[in-house]
């Protein structure tokens, strides 16, 4: 019996062919499967588009799609557009969204844990920040897991204060009308511990609030400060680490789980070096945004002798009390002023 | 509020528009003071010039001629005024090398102040002033003082653009701000599309979302347009790249800059501009998909 005439008549023209046109054959129809459907995660931030942020930013997104293939691709809205952080999570809990860069008050509720570097009056130095995170840092971020997202590192800088009359002591911030962002409670109690009288306002009236008066004070990075041009509406800057101002870039779980292991590793790796070496650089963008205040006519301001210190006692008792009142919890608050007396004390490792 | 992400904004404040516009104030008052009907007609040929390179390479020994009429008349505020803006377009828009356009637009900044402390004497403290204080002195400027005014502001603009990695830069641009918004009040009632275009530019810095208010940028933008019949096109192109991408107005700024493609460069006094404005409307256009 022939059964050649029951073989389908493709496998009968196969069979026919040379046999490196077979091997091509077999090999298109194995291997041209269709290609995985390209990724796109789409990242809301509060950075302008022409911010050297958004800038390393899009050149990491061209860097991810070449290393993917195209599978991969990161779509930014900065500006603010698509709204505020808490607008932003809520985009990506229904998925309109993916990603977004966030503060540590926009996790406040949910994981108190990250607002540990944030507490004031904490650390005195960049060293110190540097040697604390060095060993914490994996252990926050860690927790965005919980939490359904991936994180990339972190970036941030010390808060100053910005004000228009001369701070140099304690008794010269008490009283004084201070701004603090929207939701930030552990801030606002902090300021009413040390006796302040704390405005929340959105960023947006931070510039109106300072020139009508209804702000004495703004705690704030100086590079911000120059950024948004605040420093147009003050006259001095105090130069003593108030909090450490961080930010980072989280991606929904979800989202990230959809990429193959790979491509994963391609995004982090990434995406993290960028956060490095922003983070790296940080200091020094900070001392130069401090140079240009002094650069047009904002005096710089030292405090008095004991005066920080005055200030980390009050902070001190605050800030065991949130912990205890549940704010972040306790053992790592602890573990973190561990560190602190280890860089403080020379037995740091 | 992920503020730290807003730092170190890196804008991009100058646009290509400044120079034929500058190279027109600066070779006007150069020639001027040889033979006026020279001045004129190499204005015209640098500004009705359709090959920027020609202007690239010939615009060298403008320089250095700028230079010796400076030396000559040192303290001329329009001599001066003349050598800085120069200096400040040739410095950011020909100069491909970031050390020899930080070169440049340093020259362009001493001798533009230098012009105007020499023009208005409270002008001579700018320097580390506060802005408040600043502000004070701007209601003191008078229209005699607004082509040095002029020169000041974009030669500042332009020493920030090279600079704008460097905070001490970026805090002069309200101060920038501040003078061209006067510059409208005293230049003798005549409207002025460029100035226009770059208050649009400098106010579409900051989001609305962080205080700034980008609708007044717009604002500008559209009287630039309506002030120059359309014929301008870096300001269609400035309009796109400033206001359009910061609100993600994707229709809009296709709609722009395809209007700036589709147009005949040649305009009296614009073509040099328009040309270059059509190369960076299609470099928009071609990055577009990846941005929006």
């Amino acid at each position: 019996m022939n059964t050649g005439n029951t073989q389908a008549p493709g496998l009968m023209a196969i069979r026919s062919l040379p046999n490196y046109l077979i091997a091509i054959v077999v090999f298109l129809f194995v291997f041209r499967v269709p290609a995985a459907e390209a990724v796109d995660i789409k990242i809301a931030t509060l950075a302008p588009n022409q911010s050297q942020w958004m800038q390393d930013m899009r050149t990491a997104s061209q860097l991810i799609e070449e290393k993917t293939e195209g599978r991969v691709r990161l779509k930014f809205y900065g500006g603010g557009v698509q709204g505020t952080e808490d607008k932003v999570l809520q985009k990506i809990k229904i998925g309109q969204l993916h990603g977004g860069t966030f503060s540590a008050t926009d996790f406040m509720e949910d994981y108190g844990a990250i607002n540990l570097y944030g507490l004031p009056f904490v650390f005195r130095s960049w060293n110190e920040i540097r040697y604390v995170r060095e060993h914490m840092d994996s252990v926050l971020e860690g927790g965005f897991a919980e939490l359904n997202f991936v994180t990339f590192g972190i970036a941030g800088s010390f808060s100053v204060v910005l004000s228009n009359e001369p701070v140099s002591t304690y008794a010269d911030m008490k009283g004084k009308k201070v701004w603090l962002p929207q939701g930030d409670f552990v801030s606002y109690e902090a300021m009413r511990r040390l006796q302040l009288s704390p405005v929340a306002l959105p960023v947006t009236d931070v510039l109106t609030g300072l020139q009508t008066g209804l702000l004495d004070i703004v705690t704030i990075p100086p590079e911000f400060a120059v950024a948004l041009q605040w420093h147009t509406r003050v006259k001095y800057v105090t130069n003593m680490p108030v909090a450490f101002a961080m930010s980072f870039l989280a991606i929904n779980k979800r989202t990230f789980d959809r990429l193959s292991v790979d491509d994963q590793h391609v995004v982090s790796k990434v995406l993290s070096d960028v956060y490095t070496k922003i983070d790296t650089n940080a200091p020094l963008e900070s001392q130069n945004a401090m140079e240009a205040l002094k650069s047009i006519g904002v005096t710089q301001i030292e405090p008095q002798q004991g005066q920080f210190q005055e200030l980390e006692e009050v902070m001190a008792a605050f800030n065991r009390d949130m912990a205890l009142e549940g704010a972040y919890p306790v053992d790592l608050y602890d573990e973190m002023l561990g560190f602190l007396y280890e860089i403080r004390n020379g037995t740091s490792q | 509020m992920n503020i730290f992400h807003a730092a170190n904004i890196k804008h991009r404040i100058v646009s290509i528009v400044i120079g034929s516009l500058l190279i027109t104030g600066c070779v006007s008052a150069l020639v001027s003071t040889v033979t006026n009907d020279l001045a004129a007609n190499l204005t015209t040929a640098v500004l009705n010039q359709n090959d920027p390179d020609t202007v690239r390479d010939g615009a060298p020994a403008y320089l250095l001629l700028l230079d010796s009429l400076v030396e000559e008349n040192p303290e001329d505020p329009l001599i001066l005024s003349s050598a800085a803006t120069l200096y400040a377009t040739y410095g950011t828009v020909f100069a491909t090398d970031v050390k020899r356009a930080s070169r440049l637009t340093e020259r362009a900044r001493k001798y533009s102040s230098r012009a105007m402390c020499n023009a208005y004497m409270p002008a001579c403290e700018w320097s580390g002033m506060l802005f408040a204080d600043y502000q004070k002195t701007l209601g003191g400027l008078k229209p005699k003082d607004a082509q040095v005014v002029y020169s000041y502001g974009l030669s500042s603009l332009a020493w920030i653009r090279v600079h704008s990695a460097d905070y001490k830069a970026i805090a002069y641009l309200p101060y920038v701000e501040a003078l061209f918004d006067r510059y409208l009040e005293i230049n003798d009632g005549l409207d002025d599309a460029t100035i226009h275009t770059y208050l649009g530019i400098l106010k579409s810095l900051i989001p609305a979302a962080l205080g700034g208010d980008p609708e007044e940028g717009r604002a500008h933008f559209e009287h630039a347009i309506h002030l120059s019949n359309g014929k301008d096109l870096s300001a269609k192109v400035e309009f796109a790249n400033s206001y359009a991408r910061l609100l993600y107005q994707r229709d809009l700024h296709d709609r722009l800059l395809n209007e700036v493609l589709a147009a005949n460069p040649e305009s009296p006094l614009l073509t040099l501009t328009n040309i270059l404005a059509q190369q960076q409307a299609k470099e928009l256009l071609e990055t577009a998909d990846n941005y929006f």
